[in-house]
């Protein structure tokens, strides 16, 4: 099994009066190869359940198990290397940053794994022309569309060809046009055999799904 | 005060030291006491404040590790500051009250130093921090002699003044000697040479064989009581003798400070007959889950085995220094 949550619950700020509970004793079982679907209402808890499966936050109790091996309760700097080494985010808002060229936002995750520029630049080029973007290497991504952003964020996940991809709900800020592509790279990757795991409402994205949870109000309705 | 370059390093940094250690007391004391009963979330941010003062800590004992060295080369470079003074042992005689008692600390506390620093990168390399309670606790114990190492060297270079000092040939040399007559002959001292060799290869030998079986870890830290005390007889009464060839003259510091080959030999001893006890630190501290034993135990066998090639190139070190002195 390459992820499973116990009794998953992360509350924000505890003990205050405005105490909110983002996420409520969910367990969930995600196997390798799994293209597992979070879905829910706005506000039902999906960020924060990638962001505790993705361990870029820390529960308020419960485990979260990667390879059976308890991983909520490592020190931050192995949480980190486990980021680093198996993990690819691709978040809503895309992340990136805007003073920099598109090759090297996608480079960045590069940066610690101490490759050279010429291998960083090398790399860069190799996947974003997997994702059409080789035309768009050295421009700002200020300069991008919204949908170029999203794909140059999707190649900055997967330079480090990671096991797990996380994304929050990758189609939300995009075109029709666009959302239709990023399923298509979403497709890809499910054939190559990489665990996905999406937030995400949109029904063309939900259909590749091999595994879901239905989060309302924090609780895993549905699983 | 004696305003030199050493002299104005070691004081900056011992407040600096000093002003660290008070300054992550606090934070330490505070880890110490929830980490314990925190869950995720709160052991999260304790880590949090932990690796501020985790670079603080490790900075305040690199600064007390340099200054070891700088220390004695910076007194050393006084010496033809203070009137009379012939060597390090005159310079302690300026200010007898703080210099010699320092001179213990500067000998001991790095052994417990050296063990927090093993102890962090055992924890480090552990996938939990199932060392971060102890480590606070060992930092809580050691904060105290931090402290009083720290303000003992500030004292000492803002009170070490040019006053007038006998040299060490009228302390050492002369006088009733608490040594037995007969150790000063040249069949005594060949004698007290040859023991101390024997014990020092027993030593060497008893590291080697707590590489697997943990009884020789105690007959190490055994032996390291008489070496050291072999270790200071066979200095003043053969080797400063010998080497310096002083027959009557018995100061280890103008033996360390004009003949280099014995600085090594006592630097790679020191060095040597430290590991038995940092390693009962590292063994009692770091051996809290199965994780952190297996890498304490890796970290372990290292050092003894550094410790042991230590022993063996000391001995060497000072049989060549001999050799080449009496050839």
């Amino acid at each position: 099994m390459k992820i499973h949550t116990l009794n998953l619950t992360k509350m924000y700020l505890k003990g205050s009066a405005n105490e909110v509970a983002a996420v409520k004793d969910a367990s969930v079982k995600i196997e390798d190869r799994d293209f597992f679907i979070v879905t829910g209402p706005s506000g039902s808890g999906k960020t924060t359940f990638l962001s505790l499966l993705g361990l870029l936050t820390r529960p308020t109790r419960g485990k979260i198990f990667y390879h059976n091996e308890e991983a909520s309760s490592y020190s931050d700097a192995w949480q980190t290397k486990i980021r680093r080494e198996k993990v690819g985010f691709i978040f809503q808002q895309y992340n990136l940053l805007p003073r920099f060229s598109s090759w090297e936002n996608v480079s960045l995750p590069l940066l610690c794994r101490s490759f050279s520029k010429t291998e960083r630049r090398k790399q860069a080029t190799e996947i974003m022309g997997k994702l059409g973007l080789e035309k768009r290497l050295d421009f700002k991504v200020a300069h991008l569309s919204g949908g170029e952003q999203q794909r140059v964020a999707i190649a900055r996940a997967l330079i480090t060809d990671p096991e797990i991809i996380i994304a929050d709900e990758p189609t939300a800020s995009v075109d029709d046009e666009t959302a239709t592509s990023i399923i298509e790279i979403f497709k890809t990757l499910k054939k190559e055999g990489k665990t996905i795991i999406v937030s995400t409402h949109d029904h063309a994205l939900m259909k590749e799904g091999t595994a879901f949870a239905v989060l309302k109000n924090g609780v895993i309705a549905d699983a | 005060m004696i305003l030199t370059f050493g002299a104005a390093m070691d004081l900056l940094l011992s407040i600096c030291a000093l002003v660290l250690t008070i300054g992550v007391l606090d934070t330490v004391f505070r880890i110490f006491r929830r980490w314990k009963g925190s869950n995720e979330e709160e052991r999260y941010g304790l880590e949090k404040d932990f690796y501020l003062t985790y670079s603080a800590v490790v900075i305040v004992l690199g600064i007390r590790l340099f200054l070891v060295p700088l220390y004695f080369w910076t007194l050393q470079s006084l010496v033809p500051a203070i009137p009379g003074a012939m060597c390090l042992w005159g310079v302690f005689n300026a200010l007898p009250e703080l210099a010699w008692p320092a001179l213990f600390l500067k000998f001991l506390l790095p052994v417990a130093y050296a063990g927090w620093l093993l102890l962090a990168h055992i924890n480090s390399k552990c996938k939990t921090n199932p060392l971060m309670r102890n480590m606070m606790a060992f930092f809580l114990l050691l904060s105290p002699m931090l402290i009083i190492d720290s303000a003992a060297d500030i004292l000492i270079f803002i009170k070490l003044n040019p006053i007038e000092v006998s040299c060490c040939s009228n302390a050492i040399d002369v006088g009733p000697r608490p040594i037995p007559m007969w150790i000063g002959s040249l069949p005594g001292q060949t004698l007290l040479v040859l023991v101390f060799f024997v014990i020092s290869a027993a030593f060497a030998t008893s590291l080697i064989s707590a590489l697997r079986y943990e009884v020789f870890e105690w007959i190490s830290r055994i032996l390291t009581l008489p070496l050291i005390t072999l270790l200071l007889l066979t200095i003043t009464e053969a080797l400063t003798p010998w080497l310096l060839n002083l027959p009557f003259h018995h100061c280890p510091f103008c033996l360390l400070f004009q003949d280099y080959p014995s600085l090594l030999f006592v630097a790679l001893f020191w060095f040597a007959l430290a590991t038995p006890w940092v390693i009962l630190i590292t063994r009692r501290l770091g051996s809290e889950t199965n994780e952190a034993k297996s890498i304490e135990t890796r970290v372990r066998r290292t050092i003894v085995t550094y410790s042991s090639v230590a022993t063996i190139l000391a001995i060497a070190v000072i049989l060549v220094d001999l050799l080449v002195a009496f050839s």
